[in-house]
């Protein structure tokens, strides 16, 4: 971040964004004790999330009851992720990765076990809707609205994953219109192969040319 | 002149010199109990916002040592205590002992004992050593300082090189139509709220009356300045209505 950026005031709107996310998953931490209790094993440590593309640093520090978020840290993280947003989400959330949408470079440095351990935990997060609600329903209605909720986000996990899938196949393979990881891999081979060619052609005419400057100025 | 013919404001009222701290010391032990609902209250939950950025521009890291000072119910002193680590140190510190205590129980609850100690302290005279801390913060306090100069220069002589001083504080809106809506929001809204929840509505015609009596932005920044702060500068925030004032000692 540069030094102007540090001397910005964080804007109100993006502290209130901020604050509401961070709300939200203390909340889903409260409702789900068990992977409270285990993110609390790394209370201290701080995760800095940097998008690429709109420019956005997200540093998470892990405390004994959730998490607390904020815009900047002069602290050094325990680990940094770095990508577009797309693929941080891909790595952060643990989305199945497709090959032919998702797989961008995300730069990953510093405690890649604390990573993974946060990603098994995100994924694991179960929200509690059940206790959520009693104080307003009752606890026969919470429970209801609870399985309720259960098999609704169940549902609509796996209709994403399978919309997601279907989207990849059809944009990476049928439409044609994102060349598939392969394409690109062997798009990539030709480039190289070109660029050897045109290299091995310049030596060769540099070789050529010489001789043919020799041959012109001999007397005929 | 000499401080027994000294006169200040407390409010809009010109008292003795020496009168205004036990004058303030009783607006803040009548709301102590309430403090942080009256906050939520009058500011529509967003001073917690405000703590936030303020906290963003405090640079706190593992193992720095930060003074909270009128530090209240201990908001900050919470946050810095988390940012600080096992090898920092918090202290909060306040003037008024019923304050003090809802936060030493606050940062109790909150798991904060380790790191943190509580001091009952006069702003102006900080009993601390020279280059102690690295990051000093009064947040909605300085308004209440008799000898704000006096405030300063301690807080200077406290930091480290290095160090940074924050001041977040009600200040002057900068467009004129958000000032008077701000207005009469405060002398009308505030202590009708201080009666129904505390039953004091002095209390609250007192916070909006020195809120009008404190230093605008640059007027701070100049006594920042004077005091001996490099690099002193301030955020508005919402419009105005609060900013926060940042300085550093090199």
């Amino acid at each position: 971040m540069s030094l102007k950026d540090l001397s910005r005031s964080p804007g109100l709107i993006s502290t209130t964004a901020l604050a509401t996310v961070e709300r939200a998953i203390n909340g889903a931490l409260r409702s789900d004790p068990t992977t409270a209790d285990r993110l609390a094993v790394h209370a201290g440590r701080l995760v800095a999330i940097e998008a690429t593309l709109p420019p956005l640093a997200i540093y998470a520090l892990i405390v004994e009851d959730g998490v607390e978020l904020y815009h900047r840290s002069d602290a050094q993280a325990d680990v940094s992720v770095r990508g577009n947003p797309v693929d941080l989400a891909a790595v952060l959330l643990d989305w199945r990765t497709r090959p032919n949408l998702i797989g961008g470079p995300v730069a990953i440095s510093g405690n890649r076990e604390l990573l993974q351990d946060l990603q098994e935990l995100a994924r694991q997060l179960q929200i509690d809707w059940g206790a959520l609600l009693e104080p307003v329903t009752g606890s026969e209605l919470a429970q209801q609205l609870d399985s309720g909720a259960r098999r609704l986000f169940g549902w609509a996990r796996q209709a994403v994953s399978r919309l997601g899938d279907q989207i990849g196949d059809y944009v990476g393979n049928e439409s044609g219109l994102i060349p598939s990881r392969r394409d690109v891999y062997e798009f990539g081979q030709d480039v190289d192969e070109l660029r050897m060619d045109v290299d091995r052609l310049e030596a060769r005419i540099r070789r050529l040319q010489p001789r043919s400057t020799a041959q012109r100025s001999e007397p005929r | 002149m000499s401080d027994d013919n000294k006169v200040t404001h407390f409010g809009y009222q010109q008292v003795p010199w020496q009168e205004k701290q036990q004058k303030v010391a009783g607006v803040f032990r009548s709301v102590a109990g309430k403090y942080d609902v009256m906050n939520d209250l009058i500011s529509m939950g967003s001073h917690r916002l405000l703590k936030r950025m303020t906290i963003e521009l405090a640079g706190v890291r593992p193992g720095h040592k930060v003074l909270d000072l009128a530090g209240g119910t201990g908001d900050l002193a919470i946050k810095f205590s988390r940012l600080v680590g096992e090898r920092g140190q918090v202290v909060l510190a306040d003037i008024n002992d019923a304050m003090l205590a809802v936060g030493r129980d606050r940062l109790f609850d909150a798991g904060c004992s380790h790191n943190t100690q509580v001091a009952q302290v006069n702003g102006e005279c900080l009993p601390f050593a020279d280059n102690t801390f690295n990051c000093v913060t009064i947040a909605f306090g300085l308004r209440n300082v008799t000898d704000k100069d006096a405030a300063l220069r301690s807080m200077l002589r406290v930091l480290k090189p290095g160090g940074r001083l924050l001041v977040l504080e009600f200040s002057t809106p900068v467009n004129k139509h958000l000032a008077r809506a701000y207005d009469a929001y405060s002398f009308a809204v505030w202590p009708r709220l201080g009666k129904m929840i505390v039953n004091d509505a002095q209390s609250y015609q007192y916070l909006a009356e020195s809120i009008r009596m404190h230093p605008d932005q640059d007027t701070l920044k100049g006594m920042m300045d004077n005091a001996g702060f490099a690099r002193s500068e301030y955020f508005n925030m919402l419009g105005g209505i609060v900013a926060l004032h940042r300085g550093f000692k090199f």
